[in-house]
């Protein structure tokens, strides 16, 4: 099968791309200059209060929350997820037993969980990390559990022939074989989180930029709610590219990773 | 093993749990004003199906999901068509969109309020961004990564370009576009209820909201296990549609990547 070539991103040199990016920002600029609507303030006002709001009160105010809640959750995710996911591709029983389980929750919209997390944890930073983490969790265990399925048998095998013993196999045949897929959960599950954690500031907090991007809505506070929706977007790429680093890092021995850096 | 065996493993769990839950509030390990048994949420689930309570909150969910997700369906895969096809509208649009992709689709919510208010309109337009999202991606995805030879082969037998485009492009793009429906429909059903907790006047987020802060416990589980349910169904009938239709394509499933929104 010919490998499946990855579409340009935004590092690759584009200038047609950065024209078309411009036009839209300078419409956005002209239109709303023109319609003078509190609900579509300039871009030149946007970037302003972006640099005034994200100055060091708002940001240990609303971002460094953010960013322990989801990073908490995320990591308990992962343990559990990787932990789970490695001993149900193991034991084929086990991945049986609760297989409809998994596909219940997991089908369960994570917003449905916040009143439950609230109810049972309450309005502080606990019942956000476990909704974060219940719903980061799906992707990381069943990618885990799938990538020690999948391990080549023969290698099992080979390694068995030449004598290694069960903890070797495991530690330099099965996770080395098991690590693409899982950091394909890995990432899927970055992403997740990192929307959960918007909901679950949205829906049930008082700090923290779900929180922050509401609430400038409900005060009318228009600049403010958009410099806060691009905040948003800033950290979501930004987590990505540190993501990648990593992936890179970890998977460099891999061929398939190669596709993965710029 | 013996296939009973299979079955009984299959179930063992779900009952299990049930089980787990129930003799551990009744014993009063966990609060059960907090954790309610399940024979009580049972109860409750089936008094409030009787009084079309949440049946009526459970359509309002459905229509804001549904009608989001057929929109999002007919803008983006003839969308990611056009950017997997045309190199130029590719490069074009490359970097706009990657500016706006890593911005979480629930994050749109409050602009949505202040432009159409918290009635319908705005869930099922928020459902609708949301969903596009992933449908874009994976059909142009798909799209661009269709085998240049079988489209050369088309073109030499005659085919006209709509024909090559029908009978070669998208077919083969189709077990993309089959992934990219799937997570759209979970995306549109996630985005939808978090809208309806964050403004709703009604739906399932609404009402599960609603009775946790009226103190109606066993309300709010049976709530949360019928959105459970939902998601489940929703997301098993999409992937018998999606194993019917492309029955023909060996190793479909296994291909198509994930991308999320």
């Amino acid at each position: 099968m010919r490998t499946p070539r990855r579409l340009p991103g935004i590092r690759s040199a584009n200038w047609m791309g950065w024209l078309v990016f411009l036009g839209f920002v300078g419409a956005w600029e002209i239109l709303s200059r023109r319609s003078g609507s509190l609900y579509f303030p300039t871009v030149t006002r946007i970037v302003e209060t972006f640099a005034a709001v994200w100055q060091l009160p708002n940001l240990s105010a609303h971002v460094v929350p953010s960013l322990v809640r989801m990073g908490e959750g995320y990591g308990l995710a992962a343990l559990t997820g990787t932990v789970l996911g490695i001993a149900m591709g193991h034991w084929r029983r086990l991945d049986r037993f609760l297989e409809p389980l998994v596909e219940f929750l997991r089908a369960t919209p994570p917003p449905a969980l916040i009143p439950f997390a609230l109810l049972t944890m309450g309005i502080g930073d606990a019942s956000k990390v476990f909704v974060i983490a219940f719903s980061s969790l799906w992707p990381i265990l069943l990618n885990a559990r799938d990538g020690v399925r999948n391990v080549d048998q023969a290698m099992i095998e080979t390694a068995r022939m030449f004598g290694l013993k069960a903890r070797e196999v495991a530690m330099r045949v099965v996770a080395p074989a098991t690590m693409p897929q899982l950091f394909a959960g890995l990432r899927t599950s970055l992403g997740v989180a990192f929307i959960t954690m918007v909901i679950a500031e949205m829906v049930g907090s008082t700090n923290g930029l779900g929180y922050f991007i509401l609430n400038a809505q409900r005060l009318f506070a228009v600049p403010e709610m958009y410099a806060g929706i691009f905040l948003l977007g800033l950290l979501g790429y930004l987590v990505n590219v540190a993501f990648e680093r990593v992936e890179g890092r970890v998977l460099s021995w891999h061929r398939g990773s190669r596709a993965v850096q710029p | 093993m013996r296939p009973e065996r299979r079955g009984f493993d299959r179930w063992a769990s779900v009952v299990g749990a049930v089980l787990v839950w129930e003799a551990v509030s009744q014993i009063g390990i966990l609060h059960p004003a907090f954790f309610p048994p399940p024979s009580r949420v049972l109860v409750a689930l089936v008094l409030e199906l009787r009084t079309g309570e949440i049946p009526k909150h459970a359509w309002v969910t459905l229509t804001a999901y549904a009608r989001g997700l057929v929109l999002a369906l007919a803008v983006g895969i003839p969308w990611g068509v056009l950017l997997g096809r045309v190199r130029s509208l590719r490069r074009a649009s490359a970097v706009l969109i990657e500016m706006l992709r890593p911005i979480p689709s629930v994050a749109i919510i409050p602009v949505a309020i202040l432009l159409l208010g918290i009635g319908e309109e705005m869930r099922f337009a928020v459902a609708c961004y949301a969903a596009v999202w992933p449908l874009l991606f994976n059909t142009t995805y798909g799209v661009y990564n269709t085998d240049p030879v079988l489209v050369d082969t088309a073109r030499i037998f005659g085919f006209a370009p709509w024909e090559v485009l029908l009978r070669v492009v998208v077919p083969s793009a189709l077990p993309f576009i089959a992934t990219g429906v799937r997570v759209s429909s979970a995306v549109a059903l996630i985005v939808t209820v978090t809208a309806e907790m964050v403004a709703g006047t009604g739906g399932l987020g609404f009402y599960v909201k609603a009775t946790e802060l009226g103190g109606r416990i066993p309300e709010m589980y049976g709530g949360i296990l019928l959105l459970g349910t939902l998601g489940y169904l929703l997301n098993h009938l999409l992937r018998a549609a999606e194993g019917r239709a492309l029955r023909w394509y060996r190793g479909a499933m296994g291909r198509a990547e994930e991308v999320g929104g």
